[in-house]
């Protein structure tokens, strides 16, 4: 059997990830860690108030920092992404910031 | 009411606890020293009246203390792009802690009755001072280190028993509260 030709489809996240890549503006992230204080049920909440999440999104990522150790919650400018680390904190969340390629 | 049932909804934007006397004296006795170590990295105040105005601080290293550490903790894990967050931040973070504990405390003094009535906006202070009591005990009592088991077979004479009793009890007191706020964030 031939070989397929390749087709490229460019839809909207694709054409955002590929400019990205030529960009020196590469995005952020919104790293948070576990901690063995704050409550699971605690961070679900902060995540939906913080980020706007539905519950289940929200429970979908404490349950990654629980059993991972840390989940990616936000991407995006670094300005924004520091506005997030600084609400997190407020709340008590281990939360680090970094670029994308650096974790 | 009785005291064991934690924070309840009633109505749209009212959350209701009730505190034993004991009660309201422990934890007033906890936020009051979260403020007071929140105090310890306080600027002073005739360093740089300027930069203390627009909310730079003097601060951009860590503090030593861990339970500051936890409670003012790194932004980023690189030293010197921490140290440049901190510089500008970190009297902003100090500021809402301090808020979230002076209302723990304001309402458990004023409180008919050992009655805490919070709207949204005072259980989101609540929230944060909670647990900024929690982490600060929890650095204390290596919870980290300890598990669960090993805090619960703690001698009966052991100080840090006592503190690992406050310490549960506010994570049950937390989590009544937040239960009472995802009722309403979900209907």
């Amino acid at each position: 059997m031939g070989k397929l030709k390749p087709q490229p489809t460019v839809s909207e996240e694709t054409a955002a990830e590929i400019s990205a890549i030529f960009s020196s503006d590469r995005p952020w992230i919104v790293v948070v860690w576990d901690d063995p204080i704050n409550l699971m049920t605690y961070v679900t909440y902060v995540f939906m108030t913080v980020f706007g999440f539905s519950k289940e999104k929200a429970t979908e990522l404490m349950l990654q920092v629980h059993n991972e150790g840390k989940s990616i919650v936000a991407k995006g400018a670094r300005e924004e992404m520091e506005r997030y680390v600084q609400r997190l904190h407020e709340y008590g969340l281990w939360a680090t910031l970094a670029r994308e390629d650096q974790i | 009411m009785t005291p064991t049932e934690g924070f309840l909804r009633h109505g749209n934007d009212t959350y209701i606890a009730n505190f034993a006397e004991t009660e309201r004296e422990v934890l007033v006795n906890l936020v009051q020293q979260i403020i007071e170590i929140l105090a310890e990295r306080h600027d002073h105040a005739n360093e740089d009246p300027l930069a203390a105005m627009v909310g730079i601080t003097t601060h951009d290293s860590p503090p030593d203390d861990e339970v500051l550490l936890r409670l003012l903790p790194n932004a980023y894990q690189d030293g010197v792009d921490a140290a440049e967050f901190r510089r500008y931040t970190e009297s902003t973070l100090r500021d809402k802690k301090r808020a979230h504990a002076m209302s723990i405390r304001m309402l458990l003094l004023s409180a008919t009755d050992g009655d805490v009535v919070l709207d949204f906006e005072n259980a989101q202070a609540w929230l944060g001072g909670l647990n900024d009591v929690r982490l600060a005990l929890g650095v204390r009592l290596n919870v980290d280190q300890n598990s669960h088991e090993d805090l619960e077979l703690l001698a009966p004479d052991d100080p840090m028993r006592a503190v690992y009793a406050v310490y549960t009890w506010l994570g049950w007191l937390q989590e009544t509260l937040v239960e009472a706020l995802m009722d309403e964030a979900s209907s």
